[in-house]
């Protein structure tokens, strides 16, 4: 009982906050300097009539309350406008480009999770050793270089030097895709694996430092059984990290997917704010803040099957 | 009786210096051996030498012999493998962090039960493994937070039995439980030590607990054994001036003494004191000869040992009885600087109160002495009357005039009443200088910077210390600069909440002196918040005993310890260790 309100209260206040964050998204064409009709306007030409019709269009001679219910209620339908740039939907131009998005932030994920973790868990166990410092000072670098430059080296040696990999291009088939987006994927995920390197190797320092480690290891137990009981402490910590880290990732593939020129949401968003498409600009934004909201409740519901403690207490 | 492990000359050395030198032991089938000793003595160090379980940069050396074949004590996990657990377990202090928090019950007793590869066979083990500790299997399959701390350390002792070790070492078993809990564990240790013919290692800062459970007993001290024997000649006619001095530094709970013994200083570090005595410094019989070489641990006869030069005088030393104090007839409580009328409070999301129609009484000068187990609500008494919570019903009335040099009342509240906490590591801002910590203070009471050397010299501490960081002093130390601090802006009353429970015994003496020496000197009212049923006798006038946030019974001190009237009261003095073989 106390469950099913705890996780009734965190949809309520997911939505709540989707809310605000649409509210947000919509005051983007406020933001933007500049007349609002002109920028509606784009690269067209700017006749009195012209703006007029584009004034009427969008009801920006109503009140700014009323304009963000038409557009929320739009949005809701899965009407989020016409792009001032090509003047075709903004839906059908977000859905031509974010299945490529999604899964080159899945494989990036997977990818900085599935080197990251045993990493961290690694150095962890091997405290203050040679291998210990070596994960540390390759963390440290890949937290500090940006995902393109990453991607540009990878880009120079293994695509243009080496010729293993394609130099751009989405492939057809599906294993034609991934081959096409793995350096991407890896180039991406460079910074976030050195993230979730540094989180794992402090939680799992921390629960082994922790007293029923030393007693589970007093009672006799295989080192396979201690690292049971250790790892799963651990897993909470870097679970709701994981959440945290996707924003970054989102951030991240604005840069790679222009560096590896990939057609995605991240060079949709780019180009959008060139030509100041503030339609498709909202949209983007829109999504990706659905998605972090979206990950940050998974990742909430993740604690609540892993912790029982948080399943007694019931979630903050 | 047959020799389980013996250890000759073990020793534990850090990259920093040795950690304990020179100390052997015998343990035999079915007995209990208590290792005594103070905070710094190396006493978890042996527990960890011998299982094995020593931190990164700690080794150990010495000849250790368990079950007649040699144990390597430097060897890697392929010598520690088959031991730990089946023949050698470890268990912990606190119940709270040695179970996995995540894991429920079952799967972590099951966890150390040799091989039994059928899952219905398995639940019966653990079953049972639960039933030999007094629990229902159901406890199997409950996580460790949703039980009480007496049923997780039950749960631990399983755990830790789980595959049938002949060495159990406990180290400090029950120091983080409630009196009644305390009792009813040693009570268990005691027989399944008998039932499974197991040698039971006790380590413990506690001497009466010592003599109550222990057949023999080691006293350590910095690193070094100074004496040995069986627990309760070795308690009736100590044979080393520190063990003497720790017994009477432990407060008595029978009666109250005029001042309690205290052991000047703190416990050094053996580095410090090596080639020596290391008692030498604290010592109250002191000659030049003890800094001249280390004495070795001399055999008395009767398988006892001292590391005295003197040990045959002070063996032949009768015991000296302590100073009684003049007996309390009853305190002014006509005239009470504090009344506490039917204080209420229920936590948010709490289903039982914390506070149930607490009435209260201080009287001017008075010192209330406020028991009870943790859960009975004594520490949001305390939180209240100093304003760090609020109650939900009730009133706190401070009455005026306040203290002798007759101020008005008026006065803010922080100025009439002040708390001092239990934990002085982290009661003090680290990064703050003492006498910084203590001008703010000062401020707070509108007093200049300049009375911080006058304040320092209140507690008895040098003006020196002002300079000083808090890491650089000694807990009891601290908690004297704790008290500084809360007296600083001349409040009236004082609440001391726990105050000295986290303190060594012969620190803890020190300090209880002190506050006994301000109340006389300044005329303060005391709250005094403890568990301890011993400190409190010493401490109080007038006792509360409170259980599940009510009061269940006050009156004068004497009167309730001695005679009490509620079935609580008397569960928690017979709980009290010590105390079963003191009637005996």
């Amino acid at each position: 009982m106390r469950l099913a309100a705890s996780i009734g209260r965190r949809l309520v206040a997911t939505a709540t906050l989707l809310l605000a964050l649409s509210f947000l998204v919509f005051s983007l064409l406020y933001l933007a300097p500049g007349d609002v009709a002109r920028n509606l306007l784009g690269a067209r030409p700017a006749s009195p009539e012209s703006l007029a019709a584009i004034r009427e269009k969008f009801g920006l001679d109503q009140p700014f309350l009323t304009q963000y219910w038409h557009w929320l209620s739009g949005a809701l339908t899965g009407d989020l406008g016409e792009s001032v740039r090509s003047g075709s939907q903004v839906t059908d131009v977000l859905g031509q480009r974010v299945g490529l998005t999604l899964q080159l932030t899945v494989l990036a994920f997977v990818i900085a999770l599935g080197v990251g973790a045993p990493a961290g868990i690694r150095a962890a166990r091997r405290h203050g050793s040679v291998q210990d410092k070596t994960i540390v000072s390759l963390a440290v670098v890949g937290v500090a270089a940006p995902g393109f430059a990453v991607g540009l080296v990878l880009l120079y040696v293994f695509a243009v030097m080496l010729g293993w990999f394609p130099v751009y291009g989405t492939g057809d088939t599906p294993l034609d895709r991934l081959w096409h987006l793995a350096l991407p994927a890896v180039a991406l995920a460079a910074g976030l694996a050195a993230l979730v390197v540094k989180v794992t190797r402090t939680a799992v320092l921390r629960e082994l430092e922790s007293d029923y480690v030393t007693f589970a290891r007093a009672r006799g137990l295989t080192p396979r059984a201690v690292a049971r009981l250790y790892l799963t402490n651990a897993a909470i910590p870097v679970l709701t990290s994981a959440g945290l880290l996707l924003a970054f990732l989102f951030g991240g593939t604005i840069l790679v997917e222009t560096t590896f020129s990939l057609p995605g949401l991240g060079s949709l968003l780019a180009e959008s704010i060139t030509f100041k498409d503030i339609p498709v600009v909202q949209a983007v934004t829109l999504v990706v803040a659905v998605v972090i909201s979206l990950a940050a409740l998974a990742v909430d519901l993740l604690t609540l099957a892993v912790d029982p403690r948080v399943r007694r207490a019931g979630l903050t | 009786m047959s020799t389980v492990l013996s250890a000759r000359d073990l020793q534990v050395r850090s990259g920093a210096g040795p950690i304990v030198t020179g100390v052997d032991l015998d343990l035999h089938a079915g007995t209990t051996l208590a290792v005594v000793g103070e905070s710094g003595s190396g006493k978890s160090m042996v527990a960890k030498a011998l299982s094995g379980l020593l931190p990164r940069g700690v080794h150990a050396t010495g000849q250790v012999e368990l079950a007649g074949a040699p144990l390597d004590l430097a060897g890697g996990e392929r010598t520690w493998a088959p031991v730990r657990g089946r023949q050698i377990a470890l268990l912990l202090q606190d119940p709270f962090t040695s179970l996995s928090p995540v894991h429920r019950c079952g799967p972590q007793v099951a966890a150390a039960l040799p091989g039994t590869p059928d899952r219905a066979q398995r639940r019966g083990a653990v079953a049972a493994a639960l039933a030999e500790v007094g629990l229902d299997p159901d406890v199997a399959r409950r996580y460790p937070f949703e039980l009480s701390g007496g049923m997780r350390q039950r749960v631990a002792i399983a755990a830790a039995l789980a595959a049938g070790p002949q060495v159990l070492l406990a180290d400090e078993p029950t120091t983080a439980l409630d009196v009644t809990t305390q009792r009813a564990i040693l009570d268990l240790i005691g027989e399944l030590r008998t039932s499974r013919g197991m040698a039971v290692v006790l380590i413990t800062h506690d001497l009466e607990l010592a003599r109550e459970r222990a057949d023999d007993l080691v006293v350590l001290y910095a690193g070094r054994v100074l004496e040995t024997g069986p627990a309760r000649d070795v308690m009736s006619r100590p044979a080393h001036p520190y063990t003497k001095a720790l017994h009477e530094a432990n407060p008595p709970l029978e009666h109250k003494v005029a001042a309690l013994a205290v052991i000047e200083g703190n416990v050094p570090r053996p580095a410090q004191v090596a080639g020596r005595c290391v008692f030498a410094d604290r010592c109250p019989k002191v000659q030049d000869v003890c800094r001249e070489g280390e004495p070795a641990l001399v055999d008395l006869g009767a398988g006892r040992g001292s590391a005295c030069l003197f040990a045959a005088q002070e063996l032949a030393a009768a015991p000296t009885a302590p100073e009684l104090a003049p007996p309390v007839l009853g305190t002014d409580r006509a005239a009470p600087v504090v009344q506490i009328t039917g204080l209420s409070k229920t936590y948010a999301g709490a289903t039982t109160r914390a506070l149930d129609d607490v009435n209260l009484l201080v009287g001017a000068g008075e010192c209330v002495g406020v028991v009870g187990e943790s859960g009975s609500g004594k520490t949001t008494l305390a939180r209240c009357l100093v304003g760090l919570e609020r109650a939900d019903g009730g009133q706190i009335r401070f009455l005026g005039p306040l203290t002798p040099t007759g101020d008005p009342a008026g006065r803010p509240a922080h100025r009439l009443v002040q708390i001092v906490f239990q934990d002085p590591y982290s009661a003090l801002d680290p990064a703050l200088s003492i006498g910084a910590t203590l001008a703010e203070a000062l401020a707070v009471g509108g007093r200049p910077r300049t009375d911080v050397p006058e304040l320092l010299d209140l507690v008895g501490l040098p003006a020196t210390y002002a300079r000083r960081r808090p890491h650089a002093l000694s807990g009891g130390e601290r908690q004297r600069v704790a008290i500084a601090r809360a007296l600083a802006p001349g409040p009236s009353l004082l609440v001391c909440d726990e105050s000295v429970s986290a303190l060594d015994v012969s620190v803890q003496a020190q300090v209880l002196n002190l506050l006994h020496e301000l109340r006389a000197r300044l005329g303060l009212s005391l709250v005094f918040i403890s568990h301890d049923m011993a400190v409190v006798r010493q401490m109080a006038d007038h006792v509360y005993v409170m259980l599940r946030g009510r009061v269940v019974e006050d009156g004068p001190t004497d009167q309730v310890l001695s005679r009490p009237a509620h079935d609580y009261t008397r569960a928690l003095m017979a709980s009290v260790p010590g105390r079963a073989t003191q009637e005996q």
